[in-house]
């Protein structure tokens, strides 16, 4: 079965989408490999048709995981997925119609076939959201970073109770990006609509980690304060009874979370890194010799191997996208995935 | 023959993403290993014995992945190639009478008609519908060196964040490798030639001697190999690099003068799919009466913004000539150059797709097949060689760690983390934590015990959803929602599994039944990700 959708779908990929549903018929049997004697089958974004005559079990196959993490989620991810199952119990109702003339063929086709048939429902979307308070960083190339993050409910509660109420609304968040490796570090500001960022790199073959924060929005500005009073006034007002609580001043930088670390990869010849030496090693018998290549002799025959690659740039200088080919900078546009890849032709 | 003054040494990467769905006969996209079959995996056998049989002494190297290897392993997709190649027949026979009011059309459709009928003897009768033993063959008897590659293709440089579903994809690779093979590998071809240094440990834990990088793979390698991509490296954990050569692949790949774009070759796009009437096609394209490829192609490229011409199998040889002949030149010139600027005799890489050979360049097969004959019987300063055998040659090499890197456009990760795809990632990392977390919560269950079963599952269900086709795919933009579906399929299973496991509340039915679909590694042991 295969359901074209527009490709304005790509536009919404975070968001939980009404995924196909595949109904089937599956043999009790359990031999993997024999196939299957299909009563019906599949059912588009549109119908749906189900094969069991039990409609508990149905249900019950519908319980995807997601559901659980969904319902972890914070309010705002609650009203997401309540909107979406209220679309999908919709749908149930349209076609259920459709439904009941679908099983009633497949009973018929079952009992003369005389095979136990049991019907699977698989209806699965990713999750919103893992719950879990986390930052994670990859390389997309040398220079520039990918990041993801999350804080999870109960994190969220944490600061709430440490620094009132409006912790979110007086803060944004800022990923901080430390290069471990030539020892400095920046800020950026995100904002909470996101949940990723893409971040240029000046540098590449270093070392990295980010850090999640969040700032004042107005640092020693008397708004957070007088939010704050102002919250614990409320609390007063509502409960008596409880303890009167002075939350924290929220002028300082509020750390989160620590990403993975990533070392970016690099994009340039080493020349200026060789040293006088360089060292072989025997795979045979692990021994390892030291080679120097400060000679003449050998640095030529370097820069006749390397001399190779910048005839190479000169030959093909009339393809597309073969620019930037300075002498230890090589085009890379040779790659096959992005060109006429034969995996491509399939996919 | 001079005595050779360097080496050619040939790696065809064969892989299709794992797509067995024994629920419905629907899905196009398990045509893809129908037409790899046809166009480039029996060609390619075809033509290796073709040349074992002239007593042409040949050297190549493939790897086949794991979930190629389980593919052509499986029964019911046996049975539905069969079922495929009959239809072609079928249709064939009917171009037979269709094209009779012109000669050159009836001799390309009876063409068509030898051939098909040919690949159901071959798969049925020389092959016993299993490819696996053809290619063993070849291996067994030296002439083909068959590496292995990540279990499900799964991207390193993206998984690695949790090291141990790389050490996992390596495992798995090796585990398969094995049991097709009886040996262990001694190559591997790293999913999207991508490369990270912290991948070494386990592929050295797993006896992996060799990997293949794309050309900066090398020569952005730190220290700097002094030899450039015309001799391997190896890194400091043991790890042995070759690199792709930029000129050979340039010759092969260039979207304006490479090999396949000659003009006699056949035209890839124009095809009876789309070219014939409705009504008379409809029994052999998709069942929603969608118009797909079927395969039989009439014309020939021609040129460029033209009126396209009938191919003509002979005109096709000869240009199959001329260009081996230049090929076969250049690789003369190249190593004349490189062979007193280097210590070891130079080796001249060219890794491609390995279903770029039949598949999209339909002439490709044949066109190794002469190759190989000119190398074997013209003098000529080199000799085709086995990265393996290179290394047991010349054992000598520089230590230098391989730059970060992969072969997808601009050389980086970028085709399969990108704006299209990204969303993806965290759910993978989760599923990959979660798959730890469970080993370390129930490590070494009873053999034969429910939660091991659903144990080894979830393992299925991870390595499935981590295929990079699927973040290629949505990259690429062509069968989006199919890649889609399949990664939510495969973390939904995931998920919900890992919840009955740790609610001890494990569904035996809904466990077989995506067994049945998701049956690839029968014999996988979840202890991997320990």
């Amino acid at each position: 079965m295969l359901i074209k959708k527009s490709k304005d779908e790509l536009k919404n990929v975070k968001q939980n989408m009404v995924e196909d549903t595949i109904v089937e018929n599956v043999s009790a049997e359990t031999d993997t490999d024999a196939p299957l004697k299909k009563t019906t089958k599949k059912a588009t974004k549109k119908t749906k048709s189900e094969t069991t005559p039990k409609k508990e079990t149905v249900s019950k196959t519908k319980k995807v995981a997601s559901d659980k993490e969904s319902k972890k989620s914070s309010k705002s991810t609650d009203k997401k997925v309540s909107s979406t199952k209220t679309a999908s119990s919709k749908k149930k109702t349209a076609t259920k119609k459709t439904t009941k003339i679908a099983s009633k063929r497949t009973i018929k086709k079952a009992s003369s076939s005389k095979k136990q048939v049991t019907a699977t429902v698989e209806y699965y979307d990713l999750p919103y959201r893992y719950n879990q308070t986390v930052v994670k960083i990859l390389a997309q190339t040398p220079t520039m970073l990918f990041i993801y993050w999350d804080i999870s409910d109960d994190d969220r509660n944490s600061y709430i109770q440490k620094y009132g109420e409006s912790f979110f609304n007086d803060t944004k968040p800022v990923l901080i990006i430390t290069n471990k490796t030539m020892n400095y570090t920046f800020e950026v500001e995100i904002n909470d609509f996101a949940n990723s960022w893409y971040l240029p790199l000046n540098d590449p073959d270093c070392d990295y980690s980010v850090e999640l924060g969040r700032r004042p929005k107005y640092p020693n500005n008397q708004n957070n304060t007088n939010n704050m009073i102002m919250n614990n006034a409320e609390k007063d007002n509502t409960d008596n009874d409880s303890e009167i609580k002075y939350y924290q001043p929220l002028d300082n930088y509020i750390y989160i979370c620590t990403s993975n670390d990533m070392e970016m990869p690099n994009n340039h010849i080493l020349f200026d890194r060789l040293g006088k030496s360089v060292f072989f090693k025997n795979v045979k018998n692990n021994f390892i010799e030291e080679k120097y290549i400060s000679s003449l002799s050998f640095i030529t025959n370097i820069g006749k191997v390397y001399n190779i690659y910048d005839l190479y740039k000169e030959m093909y200088k009339d393809e597309i996208n073969v620019e930037d080919l300075s002498s230890d900078k090589l085009n890379l546009n040779l790659s096959s995935s992005g060109g006429s890849s034969s995996s491509s032709t399939f996919k | 023959m001079t005595k050779e003054k360097g080496y050619v040494s040939f790696v065809l990467h064969a892989h299709l993403p794992f797509i067995h769905h024994p629920e419905s006969e629907d899905y196009l996209e398990e045509q893809w290993l129908y037409e790899a079959i046809s166009e480039t995996y029996i060609p390619l056998l075809l033509n290796f014995q073709k040349l074992v049989e002239e007593k042409v002494d040949f050297r190549i190297t493939m790897s086949l992945t794991p979930p190629l290897l389980n593919m052509l392993d499986n029964k019911l997709l046996q049975e539905r190639y069969i079922k495929y190649l009959k239809k072609h027949i079928e249709l064939a026979e009917k171009e037979v009478v269709r094209t009779k009011y012109d000669a050159r059309l009836n001799e390309l459709s009876k063409y068509y008609l030898d051939r098909y009928t040919n690949d159901l003897h071959v798969f049925k009768d020389v092959y016993n519908c299993n490819l696996i033993q053809g290619f063993k063959h070849f291996q067994d008897i030296g002439v083909l060196e068959i590496i292995t590659c990540g279990a499900t293709h799964g991207y390193f440089p993206i998984l690695y964040i949790t090291e141990q579903t790389v050490k996992a994809q390596i495992a798995v690779g090796v585990q398969t490798y094995e049991k097709y093979f009886g040996r262990k590998p001694r190559g591997i071809w790293l999913p999207e030639c991508g490369y990270v240094p912290e991948a070494d440990k386990y592929l050295k834990e797993f006896g992996i001697d060799y990997i293949i990088t794309e050309s900066h793979g090398i020569l952005y390698a730190n220290p700097t190999p002094i030899y450039g991509t015309f001799a391997p490296i190896v890194s400091p954990e043991g790890v042995i690099a070759f690199g792709r050569d930029m000129e050979s692949s340039r010759q092969v790949w260039s979207s304006i003068n490479g090999y396949p774009g000659d003009f006699n070759y056949r035209e890839f796009y124009r095809d009876i799919g789309y070219d014939t009437d409705y009504d008379y096609i409809k029994p052999y394209i998709a069942s929603n009466g969608v118009r797909v490829h079927t395969g039989i192609k009439y014309y020939r490229i021609t040129g460029k913004d033209c009126e396209k011409d009938y191919y003509n199998i002979q005109w096709a040889k000869d240009s199959v000539e001329k260009q081996t002949g230049h090929f076969f030149d250049c690789r003369n010139a190249q190593i004349e150059h490189l062979a007193p600027l280097m210590g070891n005799p130079p080796i001249i890489l060219c890794p491609y797709d390995a279903e770029l050979y039949g598949h999209w360049w339909y002439e490709g097969p044949y066109w190794l097949y002469i190759l190989f004959k000119k190398i074997y019987y013209d003098d000529c300063n080199f000799k085709l060689i086995t990265p393996s055998e290179y290394i047991d040659k010349y054992p000598l090499m520089q230590v230098s760690t391989p730059c970060r890197s992969s072969w997808g456009a601009n050389g980086y990760s970028e085709v399969w983390l990108n704006p299209t795809n990204d969303y993806a990632h965290r759910h993978l990392h989760v599923a990959g934590d979660r798959m730890v977390e469970l080993t370390h919560l129930y490590p070494n269950e009873e053999k034969d015990s429910l939660r091991r079963k659903a144990l080894n599952q979830c393992a299925r269900e991870l390595l499935l959803a981590q295929s990079s086709d699927w973040l290629f795919i949505i990259t690429n933009g062509t069968m989006v929602d199919y890649a889609k579906k399949r990664i939510k399929d495969h973390i939904g299973r995931f998920t919900k599994l890992y919840y009955q496991i740790k609610n001890d509340d494990i569904d035996e039915a809904f466990l077989k039944d995506i067994y049945k679909k998701d049956c690839i590694f029968p014999e996988i042991d979840y202890m991997i990700y320990y």
